[in-house]
């Protein structure tokens, strides 16, 4: 399932995939991966998105219909 | 002595020579003797997906040495075949990383890693077409020269690939 909320939080801090992929320490395939939903990170890499986007783990992953 | 040993002794002093040149092209191009790779938490699970696919490959292809044995084919039981069937776990390993996005390291450095393959590669296929006296050793330096051409095919028609999604991704 693609994560839109992580695309829309990433998009609102003027942020490219890349720009995230560095500020958490991972390649910027892997951050591609987890918007389109073919990667499903650890928590670990929830976390460091999370503050990296100033959001918490509810507003990026947390998947009401679950 | 005997021509085996001389043998044996030239490879090893081959080897000790090669891993000298490229500690001293590691030395001169990064500034340090060992830099490890730092890959993260996905491509070191899609990793994991590779070496599983090396492995299915490698247990296939002496499967079908074994097979090939049970009817006296020859070269199943060559020294070359083996050979042949490790090169081919390689290769299938390091084509699954590069479609998996899991070859380079955070690090790493492309260019350069495409320059030193492709200059491995060449040395490789030059010994395989100079070398008209070793039969053996010709063929493993023309294996080893063609799996190197071939992950850098494989790496180039990934990089193709990923510019043209590029724009819709970032």
């Amino acid at each position: 399932m693609k994560n839109l909320r992580l695309k829309a939080a990433r998009a609102a801090k003027d942020l490219s995939q890349q720009a995230l992929a560095d500020a958490v320490g991972v390649s910027r395939q892997t951050i591609n991966g987890i918007e389109k939903g073919s990667y499903n990170p650890t928590i670990r890499l929830c976390i460091a998105i999370c503050k990296a986007l100033d959001k918490t783990l509810d507003e990026l992953f947390w998947e009401e219909d679950c | 002595m005997n021509v085996n040993l001389y043998h044996a002794l030239g490879f090893a002093a081959g080897i000790a020579v090669t891993l000298l040149v490229f500690l001293l092209i590691r030395r001169i191009w990064l500034g340090k003797w060992r830099v490890r790779s730092e890959y993260d938490e996905r491509q070191k699970a899609a990793q994991g997906v590779a070496f599983r696919n090396a492995f299915g490959t490698m247990v296939v292809y002496l499967l079908l040495g074994w097979v090939l044995n049970l009817f006296d084919v020859e070269i199943s039981t060559s020294p070359l075949f083996l050979f042949a069937g490790a090169l081919l776990g390689i290769l299938v390993y390091a084509v699954s990383c590069i479609v998996l996005d899991a070859y380079m390291g955070l690090n790493d450095n492309p260019r350069r890693w495409v320059i030193v393959t492709a200059v491995i590669a060449a040395v490789n296929l030059v010994c395989a077409l100079c070398n008209t006296q070793n039969t053996s050793a010709r063929t493993a330096n023309l294996l080893c020269g063609l799996l190197l051409v071939a992950v850098l095919i494989a790496f180039g028609v990934r990089a193709l690939l990923r510019r043209d999604r590029e724009e819709d991704e970032v």
